[in-house]
């Protein structure tokens, strides 16, 4: 400040030509305004805040087209002023405050949301001296980064502090009047929609009942209040009304904020179909929702092709594109779908976009896994089948037969895991990141010494944790998707032959005090399988007594479903819970399944004799057509005990296309003499 | 009975003895025979061979692995026929056919994934875990009913003749003590307009150069940046500059008239004395625990701070200037003050 020269006088004439700007400029004469400023500033060509008004006026005037002359413009006149926005600790002088505040429009319009908060923090402490407008607008656009950030609990303290300070009406007027701590009530409307938005993120429910009701009383026919109460019936389960309320919206293509309607109408439409489970149909409107977004896109795109850069688009219309959410929203659909490779194509973008969402993370390896198993009922398909004998050699004597080597494939998956591709490996890869981005387990946290064990202990739990593009998670929704991060960890490792850090994560999943039904059931399988390979059959076979199976329920039991039920609605929920199916469904052939992994654990230790058992017992519960594993195992079972011809009726009866040869049971009785050189001929 | 296709078939002596000949120490004899050679010797007349050792190093080796590992068998199975499956063989069951013994051989022997280098073990049926399960997991969309734009800067050439020459003033002012004349110039501004005081320049960072230059400026222009969302930011930097008069002066001042939080107080307070504790210069110490004292005192005095939340700390300081006057004179305060307050209830009340 000290190196600037003083600036000259403000002559009355001056003065004169700066008020007639303004009024002009509120009168929206854009054209009369920029020469007026013209005129002013050939009279002070120093003067920093003459220089922004011109930009600000010639910007206006363009229609918002010159966004990256105004850009410039705009760091002209930081030079001027002396004002580095990105590298000051605070505002310096509240001079500059407008500087800074627009500044962050230009950043909230590019979608740099974060380095645009920067700005508006450092603005932020200087609210106070602010005038009054400015201050407003201030406050609405961090209330907004906020919400862009998804940090709705500081949109919240915002708008409180807004309410009671900001947005008081007549503040300035006196203090006599007692009617001050009132909201301005041009203001209310606003307000309430922020507030709404914030409820809905941090989705608690009952005050946003109550939000909406007051928003729906005054301005029912707001297409945003509209679509911000079908977002609350969606979350809330009415899926029906949400719709409904959708629809009766007339979609006009573009808001005035820019945004293409008919996008978010399409996806709404699609998260809804989510929801009810209706895959195809919701994959269908999102595509749709996809193809609005390309349009729109092309449009304004055609409109600037002999333009640079930013320019030629309006300043609105710069972030318009929803690409990546849809992506993300659609990749989600994809999976659901069943169809795991364009779903990962899809979730792979978006990653890169939208990289410290941990469950979106934990989505990518579901992907990996799901590329590489279709669904756990595959093992029963007759293609896996006939991998058991997979054909013969030669004829007469000489005839042998060839036996699959099972179904287990280790192939080493080309290149690097960190080169993104549907294998095991990235798997892996993404669960670490997933796993990475949660807050610290607080079951290991435990370990460490605290000292006051009740109070403390549940601050930390209340944070939420960013999942963007969706709403942050809340406690309870952080520890389900642990558990879920976890058991997927535990089979990837498996996957991966990586057996150590199975049994790690098997161990930790089983740790977990929230676990449904099903995850407990395959955190023992996993365990047991680990131990096997690592020689720890003992504990596995205690692992795998089907007894132990008594729920694999896919959802926790309602009643335990912590606190905030008490904050949803009772009236409300139609249909939660899985929305994909998984097998197995029920609890004997979940039974079924680990007696068959108890047979192989014992065929492993050599106990023969109880694996044929279990096999035998598992075989008939576990639901036709049988897996191929058991099959292997059976002729496993004989061939390894000599039983030759009980080999040969499995064979015959399954696998009836590989040999000529039949058994008689009369062949039983004759003793079958193994002659030494059979087996070397 | 039992037809064990995994196992290895039994072996000749003659076979034995070329095998264990072949493992322990092969003689040079040895390989000029042709294997029918050898299939013939008479090994009877041969000296005893022993692999039982052998055996045992391989059951030692095999029992440190894993029961998983040993629990593969080979994938290659024999399947005679056991009907005739050609005419030339009618009638000759059994008969060595040596074209199909040639084919069999090299397609099970031979190529890239040969069938004899498979196995078969134990397989788990390993459940892949169902899909997260997410109640608000998808992004929706609402509609933005906000115009954020770009906003007009009102200030233009507004007012700013005071507010050039205030800032000149402020800038000297963080430099060097001002003229009173200056500083009555500087305060009269600020009375005349509420906001200016924002306009002057004065961050945080800036504050102890102007407490050390103008503490007077300085009271006032805190003062009347009370309502200020960022006095706290200014009154931590307040607290932790060096000690010194005129910091103490602007503390004790601002004590007086407007509320401080305790904390900060207390703060201030524990800095003064290890300031004091940790001061070299003997003349120096002096003169600043003399200061601190008064100005113990006078926070005592005026009822700002409540001596029970700072008595051991205080107390400490004291004996531990005690060959300083004022010390001692603190000292004796706050031991008055002790010995009062348990009868100070009923003194009052009777009084």
């Amino acid at each position: 400040m000290e190196t600037s020269m003083p600036l000259p006088q403000v002559t009355e004439s001056q003065k004169e030509l700066a008020s007639q700007a303004m009024s002009e400029f509120d009168k929206k004469q854009y054209g009369s305004c920029c020469s007026l400023m013209h005129k002013l500033i050939a009279q002070r060509p120093t003067d920093p805040k003459v220089a922004h008004n011109k930009a600000v006026a010639e910007f206006f005037q363009s229609g918002f087209l010159t966004t990256d002359e105004f850009r410039q413009q705009l760091s002209k006149v930081c030079q001027m002023a002396h004002v580095n926005i990105d590298n000051s600790e605070s505002l310096e002088d509240v001079d500059h405050s407008v500087i800074y505040f627009n500044q962050a429009v230009i950043l909230y319009h590019l979608r740099q949301y974060k380095a645009a908060l920067n700005i508006l923090d450092k603005l932020f402490q200087y609210i106070e001296p602010l005038e009054e407008a400015l201050a407003k607008k201030a406050t609405m656009l961090l209330v907004e980064l906020y919400l862009c950030t998804y940090q709705p609990e500081k949109a919240m303290g915002m708008v409180h502090y807004a309410e009671k300070t900001v947005f008081t009406a007549g503040k300035n007027a006196g203090e006599k009047e007692n009617k001050e701590d009132q909201v301005d009530e041009a203001w209310k409307p606003k307000i309430s929609l922020y507030k709404t938005r914030c409820l809905l993120m941090m989705k608690s429910m009952k005050s946003c009942k109550r939000e909406i009701k007051s928003l729906m009383s005054t301005q029912a026919m707001n297409t945003a209040v509209i679509y911000l109460k079908s977002n609350f019936e969606h979350l809330r389960g009415n899926h029906k009304k949400a719709m409904k309320m959708l629809g009766s919206v007339s979609t006009s293509d573009f808001t005035e904020a820019g945004e293409c309607m008919p996008v978010m109408y399409n996806n709404n439409l699609g998260c809804i179909h989510f929801h009810l489970s209706k895959h195809h149909l919701g994959a269908f409107h999102f595509r749709k929702a996809f193809q609005e977004n390309e349009n729109a896109i092309k449009d304004i795109k055609r409109g600037a092709e002999h333009n640079k850069n930013l320019s030629g688009k309006t300043l609105n219309s710069i972030g318009m594109s929803r690409h990546f959410e849809l992506l993300y929203n659609m990749g989600i659909q994809l999976l659901h779908c069943g169809k795991a490779m364009p779903a990962f194509d899809c979730l792979v973008e978006a990653v890169q976009v939208f990289r410290s969402n941990p469950r979106l993370w934990l989505r990518l390896a579901e992907c990996c896994i799901m590329a590489n198993r279709q669904n756990n009922d595959e093992d029963r398909k007759l293609e896996k089948r006939l991998e058991v004998i997979q054909g013969s050699d030669g004829s007469g004597i000489h005839r042998k037969l060839r036996l699959g080597p099972g179904l287990k494939k280790d192939n080493p998956s080309p290149g690097t895991p960190a080169i993104p591709a549907a294998t095991h490996e990235f798997a892996a890869l993404c669960l670490k990141n997933a796993l990475h981005l949660l807050p610290e387990d607080p079951l290991t946290a435990e370990k460490v010494p605290i000292e006051d064990s009740d109070t403390v202990k549940i601050t930390p739990e209340m944070v939420l944790v960013p999942a963007p593009p969706g709403n942050p998670l809340k406690a309870a929704e952080v520890a389900s998707l642990r558990c879920s991060i976890l058991a997927a960890s535990a089979y990837v490792a498996l996957c991966l032959n990586d057996y150590t850090l199975a049994l790690l994560h098997a161990e930790n999943l089983l740790k977990q005090p929230k676990l449904t039904g099903a995850q407990r059931y395959l955190g023992h399988l996993y365990m047991a399988e680990a131990q096997v390979a690592m020689d720890k059959i003992a504990d596995a076979i205690q692992l795998l007594n089907p007894e132990l199976v008594v729920d694999i329920s896919l959802t926790l039991p309602e009643n335990k479903t912590e606190q905030d039920k008490s904050e949803r609605d009772p009236e409300a929920s139609e249909s939660k819970g899985y929305f994909y199916p998984w097998s197995p469904k029920d609890l004997t052939r979940a039974k079924a399944i680990a007696q068959y992994d108890l047979a192989t654990a014992h065929a492993i230790r050599g106990e023969y004799d109880k694996a044929g058992q279990n096999l035998g017992e598992s075989s008939s519960r576990i639901g036709t057509p049988l897996p191929a594993q058991m099959y292997f195992l059976k002729l496993y079972l004989d061939l390894i005990e000599g039983r030759r011809n009980m080999a040969q009726v499995v064979i015959k009866d399954h696998f009836g296309h590989v040999t000529p040869n039949r058994v008689e049971m009369k062949m039983n009785s004759k003793p079958g003499v193994p002659r030494p050189d059979t087996a070397v001929s | 009975q039992f037809d064990l296709h995994w196992a290895i078939p039994a072996i000749s002596p003659a076979e034995r003895y070329f095998l264990s000949q072949l493992i322990s120490s092969p003689t040079k004899e040895m390989f000029k025979k042709t294997p029918t050679q050898i299939i013939q010797l008479d090994v009877s007349s041969m000296q005893n061979f022993d692999v039982s050792g052998l055996q045992l190093a391989l059951a030692e080796r095999q029992s440190e692995m894993p029961a998983q590992s040993k629990s593969a068998m080979p994938c290659v199975v024999p399947d005679r026929d056991t009907k005739p499956s050609s005419f030339d063989h009618f009638g000759k069951p059994g008969v060595i056919n040596p074209d199909v013994q040639r084919q069999t051989i090299e397609s099970l022997l031979t190529g890239n994934k040969a069938p004899v280098e498979n196995c078969m073990m134990p397989e788990f049926i390993r459940l892949a875990p169902p899909l997260h399960i997410a109640e608000d997991e998808l992004c929706w969309m609402n509609p933005v009913d906000m115009d954020y734009s770009v906003a007009w800067d009102t200030t233009m050439c507004v007012s700013s003749s005071a507010g050039v020459e205030i800032r000149r003033l402020m800038s000297k002012a963080f430099k060097g003590a001002l003229t009173l004349q200056q500083q009555q110039q500087l305060l009269d501004e600020l009375e005349k307009d509420n906001k200016l005081v924002y306009h002057i320049g004065l961050t945080p960072a800036k504050l102890p150069d102007l407490v050390e230059n103008n503490p007077l400026v300085a009271i006032e222009v805190l003062l009347r940046l009370m309502q200020s969302n960022q006095i706290t930011e200014y009154f931590s930097v307040l607290v932790n500059m060096e000690m010194s008069l005129h910091s103490m002066e602007v503390v004790n001042r601002l004590t007086t008239a407007v509320e401080l939080p305790s904390e900060f107080i207390h703060l201030y307070i524990s800095n003064c004395i290890s300031t004091c504790e940790t001061i070299r210069d003997r003349y120096l110490q002096n003169r600043l625990v003399r200061l601190v004292c008064v100005f113990l005192q006078s926070l005592i005095r005026n009822k700002i701070i409540d001596v029970k939340d700072i008595f051991i700390e205080v107390q400490a300081f004291c004996i531990e200037f005690s060959r300083i006057r004022e010390a001692a004179g603190l000292f004796r305060l706050l031991k008055s003050l002790d010995s009062a307050d348990p009868q100070n209830t009923p003194t009052a009340a009777t009084r």
